[in-house]
């Protein structure tokens, strides 16, 4: 009879427990959901079956990116689906909608067509090229990280001994010099054309210089290409 | 009785442990199993994969615990656990085994667009800093 009892009040001390936990974990939930930002509500342009990319209006990054131009419907519809699908599907990995709020499109030379795309404030580059066999490759980072130089994408087996370097760099940065030696002084420099440059070089260790037009050093980048020399198991 | 009873069932247990740790360190494919977990939403499923420490130029294969990784994959973004400034790789192999160019870089997300006629195949992420990184990969799929 003890027994009983003693089971019995087991039982409810436990009920109490997980009844006061849900409750707890409802109140917490809704004021989450109270301080985060309201669904975006602009038209949506992804790819029918895609997660949902909304026009947004542009922001501080088209301010130091003179590629980006407004996200419009017309600039949006002008897109290949294929790299909207890769704007959107960000989107379903971070349980809330992207939103497209500028963005570019560079033709980078050697068949490559770079569209530059500030998403719910990252920059983007994404890359199409005839050799990629219909493959988007691209990189997504921050204001900052992208001023800095670190908006960038290599393509280490394009062409074998050669990785591609395709990147992003702000306004104000004319050339991009390849410090192959470690001296601090580039040893090839190749152009920039709408904050995108292009290059192809070997899989060895270099530093990318962003040079401004006086020629100054504005950031310097470390490329690990050597990882490249032989394939990963 | 009850005491030797015990004392076998110990022992089971240190046996079978020693001998899972020791395929752990024999046989690495088999720790990364099941690192893999998925989300549906309207009709999108999102999975992410991760690993900590884990080694340079090694490629880390979405695994779920159901075995079902061939998959078709959409797009395929790799990650580090440092706010991005390990140079990583996203990576694809098709079902016949034809791998598309990785897309690799230091920046804060890496991905690779999968074109529909690649479909189905496996996702995997691969750093090369100089020592074990943590490293997570993000897929979608239909």
């Amino acid at each position: 009879m003890k027994l009983a009892k003693r089971r019995k009040s087991v039982a409810a001390v436990v009920v109490s427990l997980v009844a006061l936990t849900a409750v707890v974990v409802a109140v917490v939930n809704s004021s989450s959901a109270s301080e985060s930002d309201p669904p975006p509500t602009g038209r949506v342009v992804s790819p029918k079956g895609e997660p949902p990319l909304h026009l947004g209006e542009p922001g501080e990054a088209s301010s130091r990116f003179g590629v980006l131009r407004p996200a419009t419907p017309a600039a949006a519809e002008g897109l290949p689906s294929s790299v909207l699908s890769v704007l959107a599907n960000s989107g379903a990995l971070q349980s809330d909608a992207r939103t497209l709020n500028a963005v570019g499109t560079v033709e980078a030379g050697q068949g490559s067509e770079v569209t530059v795309a500030d998403t719910s404030g990252e920059l983007c580059l994404a890359v199409r090229n005839p050799e990629l066999h219909g493959a988007v490759p691209g990189a997504c980072s921050s204001l900052a990280k992208a001023e800095a130089g670190n908006g960038f994408v290599t393509l280490p087996e394009l062409e074998p001994g050669t990785v591609r370097v395709i990147g992003l760099v702000p306004d104000g940065i004319e050339r991009v010099g390849v410090d192959a030696n470690g001296d601090g002084t580039p040893d090839q420099t190749v152009p920039v054309s709408s904050n995108v440059y292009q290059l192809d070089l070997k899989p060895a260790n270099t530093t990318l210089l962003g040079l401004s037009k006086d020629g100054s050093v504005s950031f310097k980048v470390e490329l690990p290409l050597a990882a490249h020399s032989t394939p990963a198991s | 009785m009850t005491g030797d009873l015990s004392q076998r069932l110990v022992a089971v247990a240190l046996a079978a442990a020693a001998f899972i740790s020791f395929l752990a360190f024999a046989m690495p494919d088999l720790a990364q199993a099941q690192n893999g977990t998925c989300t549906q939403s309207e009709g999108i499923w999102a999975c992410s994969y991760e690993a900590n420490s884990w080694p340079k130029e090694t490629k880390l294969w979405f695994e779920s615990a159901n075995g079902n990784n061939k998959r078709n994959w959409r797009v395929n973004y790799a990650y580090d656990g440092y706010g991005g400034s390990v140079y990583k790789c996203a990576g694809y192999k098709r079902e016949d085994g034809a791998f598309l160019s990785p897309a690799c870089g230091t920046a804060n997300g890496i991905f690779l667009g999968i074109p529909e006629n690649w479909r189905p195949g496996w996702v995997y992420v691969v750093h090369f800093a100089p020592g074990p990184r943590d490293i997570s990969g993000y897929a979608t799929h239909g």
